[in-house]
């Protein structure tokens, strides 16, 4: 998607990464609690986008970010109130600082 | 401003009932909001005008229009997968800012999209118009990604247990809209029998399309 300024995104779509666990939950952030430390597979990517943690304190020139759809099985986020067999899932759109591989 | 589309696009029957916020607090915010912002000179009432009349403009029967196409013209149904938002500027759909997007969720026989926004009320408005009151309830917004299938059975459908859902929440700058099924049956009906199948809640994932014996 970037290839203009000599770079691709860090992760293609199937690769396994762990979404970051962050503290400043007070701040502007687009990574809901609930899916933080948890662990999910790159669905694709959306290209990049300005950053809104940036955006909501009128940083308007910070560099764009890679943003990825992310799929998460719901078994791994709520362990106690779904079935071991389920396949139902959730997908979350995280830009990429919040995401390490695994 | 739902109530006059009726002969167009229909609700699902049975519409669980989520308890709505305490919303005085916020529209004292909005006003507050909407005041300074007017003081400042940053925006005139005509322009406040023109961008509410611009959303009301936009209803259901516009998605509506768009998947109708998508289950007569494959090519189309293609396009509209793999670019959402390229392929609904073909027929003169375009996001309301440069850098929103759109991607369409197709439904399959094993798998079942369900739409939320859990951060706040992000929905695709150029396309659907305003989101329903219950997808900005905290009831909605937490119960759809920790108990899909009790929602969706709250909404009256009750997928077969191998049938996945896949729950989308909307966290950034892409806006989700669901590719219903085509119900069986409907070969021979034309694009105008077709789109008076497909309500919102099945652009959402909340329901399902009407079948043409009830549609």
């Amino acid at each position: 998607m970037d290839n203009l300024l000599g770079h691709t995104e860090t992760y293609s779509a199937g690769d396994l990464v762990r979404v970051s666990y962050d503290s400043r939950i007070m701040e502007h952030v687009r990574t809901p609690l609930y899916i933080q430390g948890k662990c999910g597979t790159i669905v694709k990517s959306h290209g990049k986008f300005a950053n809104p943690e940036k955006l909501a304190y009128g940083l308007q020139s910070s560099p764009k970010v890679h943003l990825y759809m992310v799929e998460f099985y719901l078994v791994n986020i709520w362990t106690t109130a779904y079935a071991n067999d389920s396949h139902d899932s959730i997908c979350l759109d995280i830009f990429e600082h919040w995401l390490t591989s695994i | 401003m739902y109530d006059n589309l009726e002969d167009h696009v229909s609700h699902s029957h049975q519409e669980p009932h989520f308890d709505s916020p305490d919303t005085s607090s916020f529209e004292k915010q909005v006003e507050g909001l909407k005041q300074t912002l007017l003081s400042k000179g940053l925006i005139t009432q005509v322009e406040l005008e023109e961008m509410i009349a611009e959303l009301d403009q936009r209803t259901p029967f516009d998605g509506a229009q768009i998947i109708a196409r998508a289950w007569t013209e494959r090519d189309f149904r293609n396009r509209l997968i793999a670019n959402g938002t390229k392929a609904v500027s073909e027929l003169g759909y375009h996001p309301p800012d440069d850098f929103q997007s759109l991607v369409v969720l197709a439904n399959t026989e094993f798998l079942h999209h369900l739409i939320v926004c859990t951060l706040c009320s992000c929905y695709p408005r150029w396309l659907l118009g305003r989101p329903p009151d219950w997808y900005k309830s905290i009831a909605y917004r937490s119960r759809a990604v920790s108990d899909p299938r009790g929602i969706l059975n709250e909404f009256g459908v009750t997928l077969d247990p191998n049938i996945s859902i896949r729950v989308v929440d909307s966290t950034a700058e892409v806006r989700y809209m669901v590719l219903p099924l085509r119900p069986s049956g409907t070969d021979n009906l034309n694009m105008k029998e077709l789109v008076g199948l497909i309500t919102r809640d099945s652009l959402i994932g909340v329901g399902l399309p009407h079948s043409p014996s009830v549609g």
